[in-house]
């Protein structure tokens, strides 16, 4: 039994304009103490799927079918019927959150420990006292240099490397079993990034917390993940584990993706996924990444939506061509409209 | 390409936002209904023909409403007095008419068989709401349905002008200051916390008491001189904030200058923000009036404000129609101003513009 | 590089005031550009790394005076910027152009797209209207927009798109040198090597230099013919691309291309994690600026600005490397050692370590 495990998700906008389905029939399952990274461009739906995860969809946004389920001690919790009441408990509790942008995150009128503290507090009945030893300890899990004085400073006083390192702080405090982090790097410089993707490593390793590591960069994902799901338009359209995605990718968004990343010198143009990142509201029918794709295009591409198969143990793929596709081949250069 | 047709600018965006609030939409409705009232006054409530047909020629003497120039002079030549409808056909069997709605007067009471087979207007306490007298009449015995038809151009005049004063003060002195800064920002910003210390007030009423001959018209200058500090802020504000975007540093790198850059780059960007706190200053505008005429410091008479009739109930509260409808006039419009302000607030915010991606 | 170079950049510096209280009193200031040198060849691409607050943007903005340099001198085809103004200024801005980093903040959002491209002409008085309009549709086009583009608003563009007007907008007064800042970086992946493709095919086509500022390593690698790494307002290494990344000297670049996550293991690197944060550029460190995250510091590090060591090509400023250089004779061998010193100095892991 897997620690979470979503089955189906649907989670959709509804505005003036119109319904919008961010994410569109979304399955996933983390095992205890693995890391999944959750691959993908601006509005393919990864943000959305964590925020459904925590029932924090922000309206006109609704969790519309699917089941998110969360073993916990041979008790099976789905979060998407449970009472707000008991999901309180469940965020910051069982499954810990940390964002992209460290500073809007932190409140900035109250001290770092105030806040660690508080997110103790809120899921543990203790006295300030241990609250506050806890936050102390905290600190120095994530290795904050001088936790003492951090403790009675506020956000802006910090940098952005070690406001992230409070919320991770902050996200562990409560041992929980799965963190999700939401781009925890992405605001931040590489050689910062390097000291956080390091931090996180090496906690997960030690207290055995599951990762959901949603992100766009696949160099972080090839560095710090044991499986990979790469979404594209609100669909999952590849899963495996991460050394098989990268040495064997077989939908062609994926070997796209994979392709137009620079690579040393200059040797000719980069490889280009012609056409742009479809926003939500124009998702086209059919396997949505066929007005953009390089290689077969079957009518069925365009009218069948292709079921996710998994092709080799533990590899799906959205793509009844993925046998075909083999290792990445170069798709013709072209120039973009 | 991009997918979509539809080209719309900023404003196109924003009415389309604007346009799902049904309350704001109402009281942009009842706004331009003042508007309408306001110029078809003279059509609505009088005693002069709105068009007639005198000695062989056409005149409209209603216009007399708005100057009393306009008034043709062949009528005063005439003797007729002010009284049209006897005078007309004594003078001029062939002549015809067309009259307002409601025959009465903002000004004064009608007399007896004025009109034909039209008793006099009752006044003080007899004269409550009629099916003659819609909204009852004053002291003196003038329409109240009149007066406030014929009020509804200061009503809106005073929110306009005074809003018009301010907002060019206001935008132009925090442009400056915002996009200069140094000791330019230092000045105008000292100048706007002088301003804003001196109460309005209490600078009408002591203008009143030293100008001989006061009008609604100074109301409204003073009115919108000390009432644009606030427009002047947040015009600073986001001049500090445009100045310093990527795309007016574009425009200067390629070659523009300042003035350029204020008022082409910065100023449409600024604009809809500045807009709320006009709207909203329309609002206590259109209060401060009304207060002043209550308290008696309103425009002479025989100029006709909602506030002053509300002065005339002060003599004789059992009047109370002088109350209510004037009451409620300067409360729906004062609320109508206000909705308008939040809607624009809320349909020029960037912030959902950008979610709207 | 024989032939004089399009811009040269001498001893350029930046400062920032700090203002406090009520007089606005100066009670310091931020060097965020603090003697920083280099020139560019016509035609050629010098890549600017480093991390935020390194001063690379102000670089930028200081070559074509969108902020005032305090000090330092800016040659730009022989011209020295710092010292021209009014009328003059502006036909040399027509020359130097410049692409920002966020296409949503670079255009303005109440302006039609053709009415953003032709600013520059009409600023300029180039042309009539019908000659503005043929050049406008041009550098749509060769950007890879179309004439239909004109009428719109930048909010109905994707952020690739935008870029592309943003770039148009900069070809559309034919200039000879173009500032890059972060151009590609707020993209998506498979948008971003699209636009790539169309800066180097412009550059070829067009003959432009350019300027180009980044913090992606693998972008400036594959651009950039030149490349130079910035840290706290200062250059610290500089040298011709494929040498920088075969063979860097200074600590810091070695730790900054250590730090990137790449998806090959073969192009994994001994990764070196620093300790710390870039200090204040206020308050910048004495000696080598540096040294507070150097694992290789000594102490003379910390008393003695680094002078500039290599040769022609490849000038680093770091004490340690250039006891190294003089050791080895050549920069291989002293790199390889320079990374053997930094691998012993118990700051490194191995990459990909994270997850295993």
């Amino acid at each position: 039994m897997p620690l979470l495990d979503i089955r189906d998700l649907v989670t959709a906008f509804h505005t003036p304009d119109g319904r919008v389905p961010a994410v569109d029939g979304v399955s996933l399952a983390i095992e205890r103490g693995r890391t999944l990274g959750l691959v993908g461009e601006s509005g393919c739906g990864k943000s959305v799927t964590a925020m459904s995860i925590l029932g924090l969809v922000a309206a006109p946004g609704v969790i519309e079918s699917g089941k998110i389920l969360l073993d916990c001690d041979g008790r099976t919790d789905d979060l998407v019927t449970l009472p707000e009441r008991d999901l309180r408990r469940v965020r910051g509790g069982r499954i810990g959150m940390i964002f992209q942008e460290p500073m809007t995150s932190l409140n900035p009128v109250f001290t770092i420990g105030d806040q660690i503290t508080e997110a103790v507090r809120l899921h543990r009945d203790v006295t300030p006292a241990l609250a506050r030893a806890r936050a102390l300890e905290m600190l120095r899990l994530v290795r904050m240099a001088d936790p003492e004085r951090r403790l009675d400073e506020y956000p802006h006083q910090l940098s952005g490397g070690m406001r992230q390192r409070v919320m991770i702080a902050m996200a562990l405090a409560c041992e929980p079993d799965l963190v999700i982090a939401d781009e925890p790097t992405t605001a931040l410089d590489v050689t910062i990034q390097a000291q956080i993707l390091e931090l996180l490593g090496d906690l997960r390793r030690r207290l055995g917390t599951a990762i959901l590591l949603i992100t766009h960069d696949l160099g972080v994902v090839a560095e710090t993940c044991d499986d990979v799901a790469v979404m594209y338009a609100g669909r999952i359209v590849e899963q495996a584990p991460a050394a098989e995605l990268f040495a064997r990718p077989r939908h062609p968004y994926t070997i796209g993706l994979l392709a137009a990343r620079p690579t040393g010198r200059r040797s000719g143009p980069l490889t280009t996924i012609p056409g742009m990142v479809p926003a939500p509201r124009d998702f086209p029918a059919g396997c949505r990444f066929h007005p953009r794709c390089s290689f077969a295009r079957l009518p069925d591409c365009t009218t069948h939506t292709p079921a996710l198969d998994e092709i080799a143990p533990g590899h799906l793929v959205r793509c009844p061509f993925a046998d075909a596709l083999g290792p990445p081949r170069p798709s013709t250069p072209g120039t973009a409209p | 390409m991009t997918t979509e047709t539809r080209t719309t600018g900023f404003w196109g965006d924003a009415w389309r936002r604007y346009r799902r609030r049904p309350l704001a939409v109402a009281a942009a409705a009842f706004v331009g209904g003042l508007v309408l009232v306001a110029i078809l006054s003279p059509a609505i409530a009088g005693t002069k023909p709105v068009l007639c047909r005198y000695k062989g020629r056409i005149y409209a003497p209603c216009l007399a409403y708005f100057a009393r120039d306009l008034e043709p002079a062949i009528f005063a030549r005439d003797r007729f007095r002010g009284t049209y409808p006897r005078n007309l056909v004594e003078k001029d069997p062939e002549s015809w008419a067309v009259w307002p709605l409601v025959f009465q007067d903002p000004y004064r009471s009608v007399r007896a068989d004025e009109w034909p087979g039209l008793p006099a207007n009752p006044a003080r306490d007899e004269g409550r709401p009629s099916r003659r007298n819609l909204f009852g009449t004053d002291q003196a015995g003038v329409d109240v349905f009149a007066k406030m038809v014929h009020g509804t151009t200061i009503a809106l005049l005073v929110g306009f002008v005074s809003m018009g004063i301010a907002g060019t003060i206001g935008v132009a002195v925090g442009a400056v200051g915002g996009y200069f800064g140094g000791w330019i920002d230092m000045l105008t910003s000292r100048i706007t916390e002088i301003v804003m210390c001196i109460p309005t007030l209490v600078l009408i009423l002591a203008v009143i008491a030293v100008i001989e001959k006061p009008t609604i018209w100074h109301t409204m200058a003073i009115i919108g001189a000390t009432g644009w500090t606030g427009i002047a802020r947040l015009t600073r504000g986001e001049f500090l904030r445009l100045k310093e975007s990527e795309f007016v540093l574009a425009a200067r790198a390629a070659g523009a200058g300042p003035a350029r850059i204020m008022l082409r780059h910065i100023l449409p960007n600024a604009l809809a923000p500045v807009l709320v706190p006009i709207t909203f200053g329309i609002a206590s505008a259109v209060l401060l009036e009304s207060s002043l005429s209550f308290l008696g410091f309103g425009p002479p008479p025989p100029t006709a404000s909602w506030g002053s009739i509300l002065n005339d109930a002060r003599s004789n509260l059992a009047m109370w129609w002088l109350v209510v409808f004037p009451g409620i006039a300067i409360f729906l419009t004062v609320l109508a101003y206000n909705l308008i302000g939040e809607a624009l607030q809320e349909s020029t915010d960037p912030r959902l513009r950008e979610a709207r991606k | 590089m024989n032939s004089p170079p399009l811009l040269d950049v001498a001893g350029l510096e930046t400062h920032f005031p700090v203002r406090r209280g009520l007089l606005r009193r100066q009670v310091g200031s931020v060097r965020a550009v603090d003697g920083v040198s280099f020139s560019i060849a016509k035609g050629r691409t010098l890549g600017l790394v480093g991390e935020s607050g390194c001063g690379k943007t102000t670089v930028g903005r200081s070559v074509l005076r969108l902020v005032e340099p305090t000090a330092g001198t800016v040659r730009f085809a022989g011209t020295d910027v710092r010292a021209t103004h009014g009328a003059a200024l502006r036909a040399l801005r027509r020359r130097m152009q410049i692409v920002f980093q966020d296409p949503y903040g670079s255009l303005n959002p109440r302006m039609t797209i053709r009415a953003i491209l032709e600013e520059g002409l009409v600023i300029h008085r180039l042309g009539t209207a019908d000659e503005r309009l043929v050049r406008v549709r041009a550098a749509l086009e060769r950007t890879g927009l179309t004439a239909s583009a004109l009428e719109r608003y930048p909010h109905e563009f994707s952020g690739g798109q935008r870029q592309r007007i943003a770039i148009a907008r900069a070809l559309v007064l034919e200039p000879d040198f173009l500032v890059l800042d972060e151009p590609v970086s707020a993209l998506d992946v498979s948008i971003q090597a699209q636009v790539v493709n169309l800066l180097v095919e412009l550059r070829e086509q067009l003959d432009l230099t350019y300027l180009f500022i980044s913090h992606d390593l693998s972008v400036v690698e594959y651009l950039a013919d030149e490349v130079a790494v910035m840290y706290l307002g200062r250059i610290v290494e500089r040298a011709p691309a494929d040498a920088l990344y075969r063979a860097a000297l200074h600590p810091y670049t070695l730790s900054l291309f250590s730090a990137v996550p790449t998806i090959d293991p073969a192009r994994r690197r001994r990764r070196i994690v620093l300790s710390g944060d870039v200090p204040s550029p206020a308050r910048p460190p004495s000696g080598c600026r540096f040294h507070p995250r150097c694992p290789l510091a000594e102490s003379v590090c910390r008393e003695a600005d680094p002078p500039a060591a290599g040769d022609a090509v490849h000038v680093v400023h770091c004490h340690v490397a250039a006891r190294e250089l003089d050791r080895a004779g050549d920069a291989g061998a002293a790199a390889a050692r320079i990374t053997d010193m930094l691998a012993r100095s118990g700051s490194a892991t191995l990459s990909g370590g994270v997850g295993t």
